[in-house]
């Protein structure tokens, strides 16, 4: 069911602070997933892909299911159901992982939980970054951190700023150090952060960088 | 004396004033493509009472008027 919310400060109106009912902090545009009674399931600030938006409804419409699954008593659902409600940022990942510690996990729920570490980790040095206004030393970090991850884990997928960040610093290190596949697959992620964008400003640096990979790749 | 009097009544004008540029915000926003090319539903009691019939989830964008 898609709501359209226009925040007036119209005097009287009625749920004109719904968002502010609704989510910690105040920016626009948010999406609120909820369900019949209100209740936000998931709070997504900042504008995503429609493919980001689809995801999250499928993991809203999983969660629900579990949720239902597990008030009915089914026990069996409990990690699943934990996992689901951190992937909707209901929950902490260093919660869940404390929720999971000695719990035996199917390899499909290792992936998921896989995603989400990689996705805090992001997540907390998109926050420290900008904590010391983008400092050098600050992004010399995030960088080193970023390039593990890459390396090691799946890619995040958080969409918006954090992600935008995350590819913006592996292009940079990529574009600085001459490594091409880094650039290819920054390139990629940024492709996919603008899918929908209609801005020329946003085709016209896709198109840059794209010029710059095609140079490094001849210099090799 | 009469600068006493007049400011109630000018602040009472601007206050209007400022209620009457809201509505046209509100007017304008709406009146923008994104809001006609889907079946929004601008009622927050209605959105929900429409998810609970369906046992669906409700979709809110939250915006305003200088935001995307």
């Amino acid at each position: 069911m898609p709501l359209l919310h226009v925040t007036t400060r119209i005097e009287d109106r009625p749920h004109d602070d719904l968002l502010s009912d609704k989510a910690d902090r105040v920016l626009f545009p948010t999406v609120i997933f909820m369900d019949g009674q209100g209740e936000p399931l998931a709070v997504v600030p900042d504008l995503q892909t429609v493919a980001k938006y689809d995801a999250l409804l499928g993991t809203v419409r999983r969660y629900l299911e579990l949720r239902k699954r597990r008030d009915a008593g089914d026990e069996t659902v409990a990690t699943d159901f934990a996992i689901a409600a951190c992937e909707l940022g209901q929950v902490d990942f260093d919660e869940l992982e404390a929720d999971l510690e000695g719990v035996k996990l199917s390899e499909e729920q290792k992936a998921r939980v896989a995603q989400l570490r990689v996705n805090a980790a992001v997540r907390i040095r998109f926050l420290i970054t900008r904590k010391q206004r983008n400092s050098e030393e600050s992004l010399k970090a995030a960088t080193e951190e970023f390039l593990k991850l890459l390396k090691d884990g799946p890619e995040p997928d958080l969409g918006g700023d954090e992600e935008r960040m995350f590819w913006h610093l592996v292009w940079r290190h990529g574009h600085g150090a001459g490594d091409v596949a880094a650039m290819e697959r920054a390139l990629k992620g940024m492709r996919r952060l603008a899918a929908d964008s209609d801005s020329a400003r946003a085709r016209e640096f896709l198109e840059r960088l794209e010029k710059e990979l095609e140079a490094a790749k001849e210099a090799k | 004396m009469r600068a006493f009097v007049a400011l109630p009544a000018l602040l009472l004008a601007a206050s209007a004033a400022k209620a009457q540029d809201f509505e046209a915000l509100l007017k304008e926003k709406l009146s923008k493509p994104f809001a006609s090319h889907v079946a929004w539903v601008h009622d927050y009691e209605e959105a929900l009472g429409k998810a609970k019939a369906t046992d669906g989830v409700v979709f809110a964008y939250f915006t305003r008027s200088y935001a995307p």
